[in-house]
């Protein structure tokens, strides 16, 4: 008897505890979301978050929506932005994606698939045209925007004003941007932070001599003469440390970096970030466009917004969310954290606004520059990239630095990512 | 004093205590299979299913998403052919272990015979096991900032001796140094405590014997010491050896691979299969290939301990 007991007291144990096991992890929701007993409906939202502060400002567009509709609840999660759609595509694989999906314009080819075409949910006035189109493959809209971006040329006022150099400023040119790098160079300090990230490294290039890494019908085309022409010069802004070389080829923000950081006295860095970069700075921030090569200043257009994953069992829940993250209360919030240029043309005033109240002493320069930051929207061009442009980005900062360094030659370099690219695009 | 034997259950005086012990015995097997139980469920879902996952995923093409589809060996011979990552990281990985190991095994083993005999012997081991429990991101991200050009590195190097620093992890020649580097300063402190241990089980009385039979200083540390201690030598080695050829948080923190693919390793190229290029298949099948190399290592250091090991008896 005590025998059969203890047995049976055994194989109990192991029958719950294998319960246990299979119960653990398990997600008793559907994909995305969830609906409690009294009708209120939570979506999952994946964002990336930098910071402290952005991650604050998440949670409150996260809160309006609950503000306009108490039944629905938004839940946040985030990544890093490097490590985002490395996080994105795992998720997609084991169906633990979130309802509401954030997604950068330059990230959209690999996600055709796995995102919900917005159609009628997108509203057809209030967004400025470029944002949706960047944000539009194949015809079909796949996320709402809420911010456009260019790249631009952020400058240490103190040091142009030290050095006697006249502002970076609309219709500057290359010439212009090598001679004021090469002065700014002394003490130890850089005239110039370098980047091997895509949009800041590219971007220069195409000013440079219009030099563009994906042809129309978005195919790599990295080993094209004007690149290697285009990288041959970038590179050689290395040369007497006028140009301040990445550390290692995990630097992926080492430009932006350091000029925050006062070891670099210009950078490119995007539109999205003149809030936080006139914020960090120990030192007064100036706002440019990319200085003109052959074919004028040129700038690459991105941006980024929020899509609703295809197996949401809540879509209809997710359109309602997605018109309050993306609506004019949420620009308006965003634009007066000095977020990034917004989306919504009615809030575009707003952030010009922002930037002169931070900088009141010097209204007309900060207008000047919004103003210019608005030309460039006009005649940019937004990055269409390839599905594996995850990896493509990635070859890029290996490769690259070796070209910065010396250690290879823009040709090889640019050949090695052209076919380790080419061939998953 | 007669001993009862456990497994009798006969009352005292009654006779036939066999018969009873056979149902005895299948209860005392099912208790024992119930405690294993959990650890064998766990140890089956989550160890040796992926594992077997992972062997029939290497004869697969197997994107992340979408339909999987058979292949062979296909995948293995794009490893060893036309991948151009997979034969450097191979080679990487072992330059690395080479370094890693010898220089592991020897500053743990010379620092654990010097604090030895210290006042302060424990102190220097709490010290020394620091960096080996700190995580290993966080060492890493220290790390790079001191490799920095214009880091504390350099700044010391210019100082001190005048010589200007390389761009240490942007340089090819002293990036996988550097990551070596890091990973001994992190990694020896745990080894540190394994060799302390063992030579505080030194019997002390053969020390003294080899002492008054007049060996000294170097010869009764190569003669005496170190075989008394080879067991535990054994260990560490083998044990280094393994992670070692799995290492992948430095160079994926410090370096992220580069400058080209000059800090590469086995574990980072299977991780760009996998999570980068999103073939899962060819991840699996670079994984097994460690695999295979490893046990051939572990399998070469249990043959060879019959030569160099001794156990006490």
């Amino acid at each position: 008897m005590r025998q059969l007991r203890r047995a049976a007291l055994a194989l109990g144990a192991v029958i719950v505890a294998a319960g246990a096991l299979t119960a653990c992890g398990g997600d008793s929701d559907s994909a995305g979301g969830g609906k409690a007993d009294d009708g209120t409906v939570t979506l999952d939202w994946e964002m990336w978050a930098g910071s402290e502060d952005e991650k604050a400002q998440l949670d409150h567009l996260a809160q309006m929506v609950t503000d306009a509709n108490p039944k629905l609840k938004v839940d946040l999660r985030t990544a890093p932005f490097n490590d985002y759609f490395t996080k994105l595509q795992t998720e997609f694989a084991t169906g633990e994606q979130a309802c509401i999906v954030s997604m950068q314009s330059l990230r959209l080819a690999g996600y055709t698939d796995l995102l919900e075409p917005l159609g009628e949910h997108v509203p057809a006035d209030g967004f400025d045209p470029a944002s949706t189109a960047a944000l539009n493959l194949g015809g079909k809209q796949l996320a709402m925007p809420f911010d456009l971006a260019s790249m631009l040329v952020y400058y240490n006022k103190d040091a142009f004003k030290a050095a006697g150099l006249d502002e970076p400023k609309a219709g500057w040119t290359i010439a212009d941007f090598e001679n004021a790098a090469k002065t700014l160079t002394k003490d130890g300090k850089s005239g110039f932070g370098m980047s091997f990230s895509d949009l800041h490294t590219l971007s220069l290039l195409l000013s440079y001599n219009d030099a563009e890494p994906v042809t129309d019908d978005v195919k790599l085309q990295f080993d094209e003469q004007k690149m290697i022409d285009a990288v041959t010069w970038y590179a050689g802004l290395a040369k007497d440390d006028v140009g301040s070389v990445p550390a290692s080829a995990a630097d992926g923000g080492w430009g932006e970096t350091q000029f925050v950081n006062g070891n670099a006295m210009m950078a490119v860095d995007g539109s999205w970030n003149i809030g936080s970069n006139i914020s960090s700075a120990k030192f007064d921030v100036g706002v440019a466009p990319l200085p003109a090569g052959v074919g004028g200043s040129k700038t690459y257009v991105a941006n980024s917004g929020f899509g609703v994953s295809k197996d949401c069992a809540y879509k209809d829940e997710a359109y309602e969310a997605l018109q309050i993250l993306t609506g004019s209360g949420a620009a308006q919030y965003l634009t007066d954290q000095g977020r990034s240029f917004p989306a919504r043309t009615e809030q575009q005033p707003a952030f010009k606004e922002f930037l002169v109240a931070q900088d009141p002493g010097n209204a007309e320069a900060v207008s000047a520059a919004v103003d210019s930051i608005t030309a460039s929207l006009a005649t940019g061009v937004p990055l269409f990239t390839t599905k594996n442009w995850d990896e493509v980005s990635k070859n890029m900062a290996r490769y690259l630095i070796e070209v910065y360094t010396g250690a290879s030659t823009p040709a090889d370099a640019l050949a090695a990512i052209q076919q380790q690219g080419a061939r998953n695009q | 004093m007669a001993t009862t034997p456990l497994l009798s259950t006969a009352a005292p005086g009654r006779g036939k205590p066999r018969k009873r012990r056979r149902p005895g015995r299948r209860a005392e097997q099912w208790s024992a299979f119930g405690f294993a139980g959990p650890s064998v469920v766990g140890l089956g879902l989550f160890t040796l299913f992926p594992v077997a996952m992972a062997v029939v995923m290497s004869l697969f093409h197997w994107p992340m998403l979408g339909e999987p589809s058979f292949l062979g060996l296909d995948n293995f011979k794009y490893l060893f052919g036309e991948d151009p990552d997979f034969g450097v990281a191979l080679r990487n990985t072992f330059i690395f272990t080479g370094l890693y190991v010898p220089l592991n095994v020897l500053v743990a083993l010379g620092l654990a015979f010097w604090i030895n005999n210290s006042r302060f012997a424990q102190l220097w081991r709490v010290l020394f096991f620091i960096p080996a429990i700190t995580p290993m991101v966080a060492n890493a991200v220290i790390w790079k900032l001191l490799l920095q050009p214009d880091g504390t590195f350099a700044y010391y190097l210019d100082s001190l001796f005048g010589i200007s620093a390389p761009n240490f992890l942007a340089d090819g020649r002293t990036a996988l140094l550097s990551v070596v580097a890091m990973s001994v300063w992190q990694g020896f402190g745990y080894n540190l405590i394994v060799f302390s241990a063992a030579i505080n089980e030194m019997p002390s009385n053969l020390l003294e014997a080899a002492q008054l039979d007049g060996a000294t200083g170097l010869r009764k540390f190569w003669s005496v010491q170190l075989p008394l201690i080879s067991p535990a030598m054994f260990f560490a080695t083998t044990m280094t050896l393994i992670t070692s050829m799995q290492v992948f948080t430095q160079p994926y923190i410090l370096t992220a691979g580069g400058p080209g693919n000059a800090t590469e390793t086995l574990v980072m190229n299977v991780y760009q299969a996998g999570f980068q290029s999103r073939d899962l298949g060819l991840a699996a099948s670079g994984a097994w290939i460690l695999f295979a190399i490893i046990l051939l290592i572990t399998a070469v250091q249990f043959l060879g301990q019959k030569k160099w090991v001794h156990y006490e008896h």
